[in-house]
């Protein structure tokens, strides 16, 4: 066994690591840092760049313009990234593209893909609605056929990205006879179509997401992702795509280790909080838990590169990856003292508030792509065979 | 990155599980513990004659020069079957020290009709007072007119009494250097005072009284004592291995268990408070077995990888102990009677838990490590 990468794979992050060194600038950060997390005018910049060198479509098949690599190569080139501060949760490339080379018919993925890695396509998710979260079969947003068309209504909420997306992957009721798992479909149409109305809201985080009102929206029937009643299947495989991503550790490194830097610092003249024993042993209780965390992402990808699907593994990943989220931040927060609470930009900011951000953010890591309690049930009768509850 | 064992060392390991299960069942176990007695010395044999006792040690001492994955792979069946063995303490430990710092004299003496599975050997290096690490050391190795006498306590040596050799740390009176003595347990002087532990069934103190020692007795080494954190460190990460299969196969019991209890007219697994439960253990199984592997191969790597090794006995440790209690919930009164076998498990947990000096000076290793 050998848990180490490739010569090849250090060679490709080494790479990595050098275009990163050259592009990303302070003032991108502090863009990244200041604008929740939709691109500003940097950031889209930036992704640009990623685009002409290729970067975007990293784990796109060559035959849709990417750069086939596999996963392993993509978790150490999206880890880069994280290192780097820069996390644009780009759902678009990662999970619905994805979903679409899966499932999706050839004309579409042509319209589609070489649009979506120019840039020019960006595509929110319209699942959840005021009454169905985790239990998504429970959607009522329905869509009509009529002739050629589909005539959509209904309303979702939380559609973070939507007021700045193009496109909406949007989840609808189909087949009203159906039953509640077999009667919906998958819809891939521009936000501009008459009839959307998108507006704000804002999470606790201080971030914009939105309401979504469909009133009327007419939509050419070849809009449908697969075939009539697919659209719980769809949204379940780009699920599993989403959750690789969603557990990733690289963050909580960078969390951490910034943590153990501040914890070291001696400010105004007074021991750093590293010398007390009780803080030390916290840390070591972080950093395993982000050790194991880091193992179960290796473990998820190398599957993926083997052929196989990580099921329990990739939900292990997200339960792991969000709960020490929270609980490093807490933490994290508590062995800083007073000066934890303070954000990003405030005068005696520790560790660039990080830890700040992360603390903000947590809950909804928590319960957000699949609550902790559904993932639980996806380990306990995935990898343990255990009977439906 | 290969995550997985090759098919050659899976094949080890499942004819390591086969044997187990069919010569070293949970009665064994129980047994042993009950009559506070060592393994039979005809299964240790056998035990030999499969060629386990040699797998760490080099081709001129008669041993196999295995790979550390597949030692880590026996160790893991050893877990999983509640290893009742000295497999970790005798050859490990003792066999893998002798090899370390024995001349090739003290090699044939000792390492060879240890591989044979006719020599026992038990370590002594703790001392009930201080931090566990092996520079803690206060018996006393004192030259005297022919060799040197030997005074002191040692705490935790296992089956202390029924083993042919004790190697005992000690401190060179004249030099203050860390000094290592392979001592027969019956030679005058010494006393086996037994403990009792709820987790070992046969651990001992040793008291050592004058006990005279020759220079053929002594191992050789510029620095004994960084030999021994290191023995220590290695012997760790291999049994991580063991708490990794041993965290497994109580989750194993545990899943069958809630397929078949029946409670409010359902299987108690269809719930999903303990579903979720087990969702949590099977989480920590995973990752203790990962952290295991990646101790054990970046150890054979560079004895530098003091963190990975360290992070792999805390993280596979705490999976085991967590696991068996999360196994006692689910198996409530049926888990809790002495004729039931899930305790053996809880006891193994603490003790591996407990090994190597214990598992907060491992988190306090790794604390000196953070960046």
């Amino acid at each position: 066994m050998d848990f180490r990468y490739t010569p090849e794979q250090e060679r490709f992050r080494e790479q990595i690591r050098g275009f990163l060194a050259e592009h990303v600038s302070e003032e991108l950060r502090h863009e990244i840092a200041t604008s929740g997390h939709s691109p500003g005018p940097l950031g889209k910049q930036f992704l640009r760049l990623l685009g002409e060198r290729g970067w975007l479509g990293i784990g796109w098949p060559r035959e849709y313009g990417g750069q086939g690599r596999s996963m392993i190569e993509q978790t150490i080139f999206y880890h880069e990234l994280d290192l780097q501060d820069i996390h644009y949760g780009n759902l678009t490339i990662t999970s619905l593209a994805m979903a679409l080379m899966k499932l999706a018919s050839e004309e579409q993925r042509q319209d589609y893909l070489p649009r979506i890695l120019s840039g020019e396509l960006e595509i929110c998710l319209g699942y959840t609605e005021p009454g169905a979260g985790s239990d998504l079969a429970g959607i009522t947003t329905r869509a009509l056929r009529d002739g050629d068309e589909y005539v959509i209504n209904g309303q979702k909420v939380f559609t973070t990205g939507a007021h700045y997306a193009s496109h909406i992957w949007l989840l609808a009721r189909s087949e009203p006879d159906a039953p509640r798992h077999k009667g919906l479909s998958v819809f891939i149409f521009p936000l501009a179509t008459p009839g959307v109305t998108v507006r704000p809201i804002f999470t606790m985080e201080g971030i914009r997401t939105n309401e979504v009102f469909l009133d009327d929206v007419r939509v050419p029937a070849a809009a449908m992702i697969g075939t009539p009643g697919s659209g719980f299947y769809t949204a379940a495989v780009a699920l599993d795509y989403e959750r690789v991503f969603m557990g990733k550790y690289t963050k909580l490194r960078r969390n951490l280790d910034a943590l153990v830097r501040e914890c070291r610092q001696v400010v105004d003249g007074s021991a750093p909080p590293i010398d007390d024993p009780v803080v030390r042993d916290r840390l070591v209780g972080l950093h395993l838990d982000v050790e194991r965390l880091r193992l179960l992402c290796l473990k998820s990808a190398w599957m993926i590169d083997q052929g196989r699907v990580p099921n329990a593994e990739a939900s292990a990943q997200k339960v792991l990856a969000s709960e020490l989220e929270q609980r490093l931040a807490d933490e994290g927060m508590r062995i800083l003292g007073p000066r934890g609470q303070l954000e990003y930009g405030s005068p005696h900011v520790p560790a660039h508030g990080h830890l700040a951000q992360s603390w903000l953010l947590s809950p909804m890591l928590r319960f957000g792509g699949g609550a902790n309690e559904i993932q639980r049930d996806i380990i306990a009768q995935r990898g343990l065979g255990l009977p439906r509850a | 990155m290969e995550l997985e064992p090759t098919a050659e060392q899976r094949q080890i390991q499942d004819a390591a599980r086969r044997f187990l299960h069919a010569e070293c069942p949970p009665s064994l176990v129980r047994s042993l513990r009950e009559r506070r007695a060592p393994l039979p010395r005809e299964l240790w044999k056998r035990i030999a004659e499969l060629g386990w006792l040699g797998l760490p040690f080099d081709e001129r001492h008669g041993g196999a020069a295995a790979d550390w994955t597949t030692i880590g792979l026996v160790m893991e069946e050893l877990g999983r079957a509640c290893d009742p063995t000295p497999f970790a303490d005798c050859v490990l430990g003792c066999g893998w020290l002798i090899q370390d710092l024995g001349d090739g004299v003290q090699c044939r003496r000792w390492l060879v009709p240890l591989i044979a599975g006719e020599l026992q050997a038990a370590l002594a290096v703790f001392e009930a007072g201080g931090d566990w690490r092996a520079g803690n050391c206060v018996t006393t190795l004192t030259a005297q007119a022919s060799g040197w006498r030997l005074d002191g306590r040692k705490f935790g040596v296992e089956n202390a009494g029924s083993r042919e050799l004790l190697l005992v740390s000690c401190r060179d009176a004249a030099s203050g250097r860390l000094r290592l003595a392979a001592v027969s347990p019956q030679a005058p002087g010494v006393q086996c005072v037994a403990l009792r532990s709820l987790a070992h069934p046969d651990l001992h103190e040793l008291r050592l009284d004058g006990v005279e020692v020759t220079a053929e007795d002594l191992l050789g080494g510029e620095d004994i004592e960084a030999a021994l954190d290191a023995a220590l460190l290695r012997t760790a990460a291999f049994q991580a291995a063991a708490a990794a299969g041993g965290a497994r196969r109580v989750l194993e019991l545990a899943t069958q268990h809630v397929q078949q209890r029946v409670q409010f007219g359902r299987p108690i697994g269809s719930f999903q408070a303990v579903q979720h439960l087990l969702a949590n253990v099977w989480t920590d199984v995973e990752a203790a077995w990962l952290a295991a592997y990646e101790g054990i191969t970046e150890l054979e790597r560079s004895p530098a990888a003091i963190d990975k090794a360290c992070a792999a006995k805390c993280i596979a440790n705490e999976a085991f102990t967590r696991a068996c209690f999360s196994a006692h919930q689910v198996f409530g009164g049926m888990g809790y009677m002495w004729e039931t076998d899930l305790h053996l498990w809880t006891r193994k947990a603490k003790e591996l838990e407990l090994g190597c000096g214990g598992l907060q000076r491992h988190r306090n290793l790794l604390a000196a490590t953070l960046r």
